[in-house]
């Protein structure tokens, strides 16, 4: 096999990296699964299987909860394996020549992630016309872009070796890189606030500052707050008191568990 | 309230909105996340609630693009609920639109935390558990046993809970359309939604500055020193600065993220953060 169709191979496994997430977050796009992939195209499964169990004990704590975006090991398991299988280099050598390349594309995905606010715009705009289907297509182009990103990162570091792609993303002023990085813990704070704009008023603020204390301060985790929140509401509305009630509405002790949780 | 009109929503559109929560993930940004994911799997059924009605059609798409996170299984019980909300909302004139994303916010939170704890922290380790073990011996189950062990129970969830996020969100507002308890429950689920927005501020924002100051043997961070004032006080300010801008001055958003994006590098340039 031409190293040309083993780096569209592995380019196309980087970017079902992605795709992963476009078919049910099924976590295929982990080293347990991807290693062996790897295995197959180079015409060895069992160090394929090997490599992969090795892989993920690695990077098992290793997953993306939340805003917490974590390094891609999908991407660090493709090369690794890949490396390791047609060069003979151990796991570890060959995850750390497979590493770097792993980090850039978190970097530029953080890039992409970022300008994709500008896109949410566009999708916007059509929301704004009642046009669903524009929607539907920014949320595609977005998600082609993404995967082309993974694919093209795999493709290019099989090619012409991962030194090289690192040199020429290195001419990528660091600033850029950093900035947009740093950028991904201020561009969540639009989306809330624009999300607090549509329920918050002067009299209702206090419980944005709740919520914000019972976190900063005690490290609550969010069930705790809002089960506070709804310990709030019933001494507040008065739901607390069943006896009344149950003599007032039939349904009032049913609706409220329906609505609470 | 007609029954009639209640079942403009279809079983065949329920199974819509569990097919279409597998593209839960299919394209993020950091700003509202995976919104658009979420206007893709319920779109349809918006439509076929509001399409005789193009303004409150565009009024229903706007609202579901607003900011939303949540764990990918989850995702069909949430459609189906805010489907339900959708519907009663098309009855009752009266109800508060932005009530439905306040149930949407108070409820994302919470959930996640149970079900990425579940899934990504329980059912996940228990996969890879018995995958590496088969794997690590050469064997082919290894990555079948992880793949079937960590989708069954998720597909269960994907093509299970639609109906039922969709029958809970009909018979709460029914039931509180009956008992006249309606507005005290929308106006109790814009605090439970706010709570849940403070505790999202704090965790989810992360705005640092990278200056230091003092002697080089006692090097003292700013950052820490205003976090010892007020924790995540940069961030928990960034947020106000953007809130009072789009709430007072009524900027548009895409100057919003445009001069957040051109501000950070620029400090970052700097070496401030």
């Amino acid at each position: 096999m031409s190293t040309f169709v083993q780096a569209v191979l592995l380019g196309l496994l980087g970017a079902y990296c992605h795709l992963d997430w476009a078919v049910g977050s099924l976590y295929l796009n982990r080293p347990i699964v991807l290693a062996p992939l790897v295995g197959l195209i180079f015409g060895d499964l069992q160090t394929g299987l090997l490599l992969g169990a090795t892989l993920e004990a690695l990077f098992l704590g290793s997953v993306t909860i939340g805003t917490y975006i974590a390094p891609d090991a999908g991407i660090s398991s493709i090369l690794a394996t890949a490396i390791a299988i047609s060069s003979g280099l151990d796991t570890e050598a060959a995850l750390l020549l497979a590493v770097p390349i792993a980090v850039l594309a978190t970097s530029l995905q953080n890039v992409l992630w970022a300008l994709f606010s500008f896109t949410s715009k566009i999708a916007d705009n059509y929301a704004a016309k009642a046009n669903e289907k524009g929607v539907y297509m920014v949320m595609w182009f977005e998600g082609f872009l993404n995967a082309l990103l993974k694919f093209l990162m795999v493709f290019l570091a099989w090619l012409y070796g991962s030194n090289s792609v690192a040199a020429i993303i290195d001419k990528i002023p660091d600033v850029i890189l950093n900035g947009m990085a740093t950028a991904g813990g201020v561009l969540p704070a639009i989306g809330l606030a624009m999300l607090a704009s549509t329920m918050m008023n002067k009299k209702n603020f206090v419980y944005l500052l709740l919520g914000y204390v019972g976190a900063a301060y005690l490290k609550l985790p969010t069930i705790a707050l809002a089960l506070i929140g709804v310990i709030i509401i019933m001494i507040k509305f008065n739901f607390g008191d069943f006896k009344s009630m149950l003599s007032g509405a039939s349904a009032a002790g049913k609706e409220m568990d329906d609505n609470e949780f | 309230m007609s029954s009639d009109s209640r079942e403009i929503i279809t079983k065949k559109d329920l199974r819509q909105i569990s097919r279409r929560a597998l593209q839960g993930a299919t394209s993020v940004n950091y700003e509202r996340f995976v919104h658009k994911p979420l206007v893709w799997q319920i779109g349809p059924a918006l439509k076929k609630i509001w399409g005789d009605d193009p303004e409150a059609f565009s009024a229903a798409l706007q609202r579901h693009l607003s900011f939303f996170l949540c764990t990918p299984q989850v995702k069909s019980w949430f459609g189906g609920l805010l489907v339900a909300l959708e519907v009663e909302l098309k009855e009752n004139p009266d109800m508060d639109p932005s009530s439905i994303n306040a149930v949407k916010t108070s409820l994302m939170g919470p959930l996640s935390g149970v079900f990425d704890s579940l899934f990504l922290n329980c059912i996940r380790i228990v996969a890879c558990g018995v995958g590496i073990s088969f794997a690590a011996q050469g064997s082919i189950l290894g990555p079948i046993l992880y793949a079937l062990i960590y989708n069954i129970p998720a597909f269960i969830m994907y093509f299970g809970t639609a109906p039922i996020g969709y029958k809970m969100g009909t018979a709460a507002v029914t039931n509180l359309q009956e008992s006249g308890l309606i507005n005290k429950v929308l106006e109790a689920a814009s605090i439970l939604g706010l709570i849940v927005i403070g505790g999202m501020t704090y965790g989810n924002i992360g705005v640092n500055l990278a200056l230091t100051f003092g002697p080089p043997e006692a090097l003292t961070s700013l950052n820490d020193i205003l976090n010892g004032i007020f924790p995540g006080i940069l961030g928990f300010g960034t947020f106000f600065l953007f809130y009072w801008l789009l709430k007072k001055k009524k900027v548009n958003t895409l100057y919003l993220v445009f001069g957040a994006l051109a501000a950070t590098i620029f400090l970052v340039a700097l070496g401030i953060m």
